[in-house]
């Protein structure tokens, strides 16, 4: 069975209000797929709903071709980290992981080894209590590998973590992309998956607003723009203008350039001895790249509503 | 992979749960604690003297007795034999008897062996006080036949004096070479409760039955006048002494009292183990936390998200929580009873009066494998409910209302409805822990209940709320 994460269709409402809807994607194995939405967007409510914790109104979610409901070692085939908060405080983290081992009959040598591979090593026989917010993601992060699963879904497992942290869960998501996994998650920050995620499913109020790889959304909101950084800004935008080019500065020494291929910048900036000290292709920030999004989702919105 | 591997793993995870919050299995030790601790202030404070009593009549088996009834009698020396017809019963009341009967002596508390008819229960046959034996249905006229062959007793009935039935055998304790055979009726007190607020008190008055008897005949070496004779003294009034008169072959006997076993109210072994009822009290919210905690926390992610099916994990939990319970309330009884005895029977609580005090008796056996059962389904109860309610505090204060309110609301009630009251909630669990037959006369409703019935009842509850727990968790968002 393919170790993908197959949502379709999926709908939940609290009340009246649509948590999700309508939501359909796939999550494939070999890659790190970030779900961003801002806080609320649903983001959470479809990682319960896949795990059968709360029961969709329509549409349905399996993971590795079957219900989550209808695995019987479910921490073999995906593991978890919805809330970080959810160990008892009086427990131990070796403790919590223990109990975890036995209900999925998973040998106990694997809770030595994941306290050690999420360094948790020498707060294992503390308990859960006294730990910090990165701690207890960390100590989540090993509960989701525990079974060493095929497939990984982390809801906001950066948050609370120091910048040593963010480097090492982004290291460990690319790794565990690397080896085959397919690694679902979570946030409600743009940059925090930026340079991590493969492919992007991005949602507003419970809908998908943009199911697409990384590169393709960044060379979109990219363009075809180069940036000249130059101490002679007045020269290359003349330059560069009379070329057919559109300049426009957006900081000081740096030039935008619009419609021209990077080769031909180069030899113009040459050819009239106009000095810069780089020259690179523009690259959005994913931020950027959300914030047309969303932008677009928000005017739909306001039109349907009108 | 079988259901049963399936089933362990979630049970062993669960019970990794239990035993790894220490302040859980702390006050775990604490219900034994508590347990113990009020067990023997209970046991501290009470005194009885009912064997210092003048009149305290003492069995062939060493515990009190009643036994007075009017007896007519004569010597039998050796063996033989005692045949006579019941020819009509005028009776009193339910327990009213009359019948023959082969006894030592008439010393009140000395060994007998008695066939019979009673009121209510047709044919019995009766030894050394223990509970009659039933020897079919049957009414006045018959014929009632025993036999003497050393200390063996044989009896025998018959409709027409010339074809029997062996209905029994008995044995008399250490009969002397002659003994007394004779015809007796028997009378019991009629029990009056009056019950006020704070107080039950429980008051006899004696009645008096008839029986008229004919065709009576003894075989063997007898000697001497048939003897008319009031056995023992009751302090039952009105006065009733009985009577007999005989004439040409026809006995008419008039008679009061009662024959049987005469154990005090007070149940020493229910009084200490009334302690675990404290102990109960810190195990409640135990098993409540041990349900709620996955909820105030999501912790119940982390449970339902290893262990999808949701009817095992809650399954699992209960027979956790169940075992738990068990064994706390087993160790604390055990405890309790092993600490309390010497200091009940230094304070009067010993046979004869009381009878129950070992370990080796069915009645105290009972008592303390019941308050371990007691507490296991409470247990299971408050973790069903906690499972239901997911909240601490209301389900806290739920099982609080079911268990600990109607000992306070029984107490003004009529005993009709304090009976009912009892075999409707769980406070009658209580029942279990006590050793004696139930009784009206004591201030404890649960007395009313009989023992199994008590434990059925809590035991209900729990069954009845862990399937509607289990009902409602498969069909509801974590």
């Amino acid at each position: 069975m393919q170790s993908t994460i197959d949502v379709d269709g999926l709908t939940k409402r609290y009340g009246r209000v649509v948590a999700v809807d309508d939501l359909t994607f796939t999550v494939r194995p070999g890659e790190v797929t970030g779900f961003i939405g801002p806080n609320g967007a649903g983001k959470s409510t479809t990682m319960r709903l896949i795990m059968g914790l709360d029961f969709p109104h329509a549409g349905a979610a399996t993971v590795a071709g079957r219900r989550y409901r209808d695995l019987t070692e479910p921490l073999t085939t995906m593991g978890t980290l919805l809330d970080a908060s959810a160990p008892h405080p009086a427990r131990t983290a070796r403790n919590h992981l223990r109990w975890l081992a036995h209900s999925n009959g998973i040998s106990t040598a694997r809770v030595g080894a994941v306290l050690a591979q999420v360094g948790l090593e020498p707060a294992a026989d503390r308990r859960v209590g006294g730990f910090s917010l990165g701690m207890r993601q960390r100590l989540g992060i090993a509960a989701a590998l525990l079974g060493d699963p095929p497939i990984l879904m982390l809801d906001e497992p950066a948050t609370g973590l120091d910048p040593e942290g963010i480097v090492w869960i982004r290291s460990l998501l690319r790794g565990l992309a690397a080896r085959g996994r397919a690694v679902l998650v979570s946030s409600h920050l743009m940059t925090e998956l930026q340079d991590t995620a493969d492919h992007l499913l991005i949602i507003g109020r419970g809908r998908m607003i943009a199911d697409t790889p990384t590169t393709e959304l960044l060379a979109r909101a990219s363009g075809d723009r180069i940036d000249v950084r130059t101490q002679m800004a007045t020269e290359a935008m003349t330059v560069l203008a009379g070329a057919g080019a559109i300049v426009a500065t957006s900081e000081a020494e740096v030039v935008t350039v619009t419609g021209l291929p990077g080769e031909q910048v180069v030899n113009l900036l040459s050819a009239a001895g106009v000095r810069y000290s780089e020259l690179r292709q523009h690259r959005a920030t994913l931020e950027e790249a959300y914030m047309e999004l969303t932008r677009e989702a928000t005017e739909f919105a306001a039109a349907e509503a009108s | 992979m079988t259901t049963v591997r399936l089933a362990s793993r979630v049970l062993h995870a669960e019970w990794t749960k239990l035993w790894t919050v220490r302040r859980w299995t702390a006050s775990l030790v604490a219900v034994a604690l508590l347990s113990v601790l009020f067990g023997l202030l209970a046991a501290n404070g009470t005194q009885d003297n009912t064997n210092q009593r003048s009149g305290l009549i003492v069995g062939p088996n060493g515990l009190a007795v009643l036994d007075s009834f009017r007896y007519v009698h004569r010597p039998l020396t050796g063996d033989g034999s005692i045949v006579a017809r019941v020819a009509s019963q005028e009776a009193s009341q339910q327990g009213a008897a009359a019948g023959i009967m082969v006894k030592t002596g008439t010393t009140p508390g000395s060994s007998y062996a008695a066939a019979m008819i009673t009121a209510g229960h047709g044919v019995q046959l009766s030894s050394n006080f223990s509970s009659g034996t039933s020897a079919g249905s049957g009414a006045a006229p018959i014929w009632l036949r025993l036999t003497r062959a050393g200390s063996l007793i044989t009896a025998s009935r018959s409709a027409d004096g010339l074809t029997w039935h062996l209905i029994g055998t008995m044995r008399l304790v250490r009969p002397p070479g002659t003994v007394q055979v004779g015809l007796f009726v028997t009378s019991p007190p009629k029990t009056v409760v009056t019950k006020t607020l704070s107080a039950i008190s429980a008051g006899e008055t004696a009645t008096t039955s008839h029986a008229t008897f004919d065709h009576v005949r003894v075989t063997g070496t007898t000697a001497g006048m048939w003897v008319g004779q009031t056995v023992g003294r009751t302090d039952v009034k009105p006065p009733a002494p009985g009577s007999s008169t005989q004439a040409d072959g026809l006995f008419t006997v008039t008679g009061s009292g009662a024959i049987g076993t005469a154990e005090a109210p007070d149940d020493p072994i229910q009084n200490s183990l009334f302690g675990l009822f404290f102990g109960l009290l810190v195990l409640i919210p135990v098993a409540v936390l041990f349900m709620t905690s996955e909820y105030r926390r999501p912790l119940i992610l982390a449970t339902f998200g290893a262990s999808p099916r949701r009817r095992r994990v809650l399954a699992a939990k209960a027979c956790v929580i169940g075992a738990a319970s068990f064994g706390t309330g087993l160790a604390a009884a055990l405890a309790t009873y092993l600490l309390t005895r010497p200091l009940f029977q230094a304070r009067g609580f010993q046979p004869p009066a009381f009878a129950y005090t070992s370990l080796g008796q069915p009645a105290v056996l009972r008592a303390l494998l019941g308050s371990a059962l007691l507490a296991g389904a409470l247990g299971v109860l408050s973790m069903a409910i906690a499972a239901m309610v997911r909240r601490g505090a209301a389900t806290v204060t739920i099982v609080a209302a079911l268990f600990v309110l109607p000992v306070f609301i029984a107490a003004p009630l009529p005993l009709t409805a304090a009976r009912w009251l009892m075999a409707l909630t769980p406070t009658g669990g209580l029942a279990i822990q006590r050793t004696k037959p139930p009784t009206d006369t004591l201030a404890e409703p649960w007395s009313m209940l009989s023992p199994w019935l008590g434990l059925a009842v809590v035991c209900g509850y729990a069954t009845v709320a862990l399937a509607l727990a289990m009902w409602r968790v498969e069909r509801r968002d974590a």
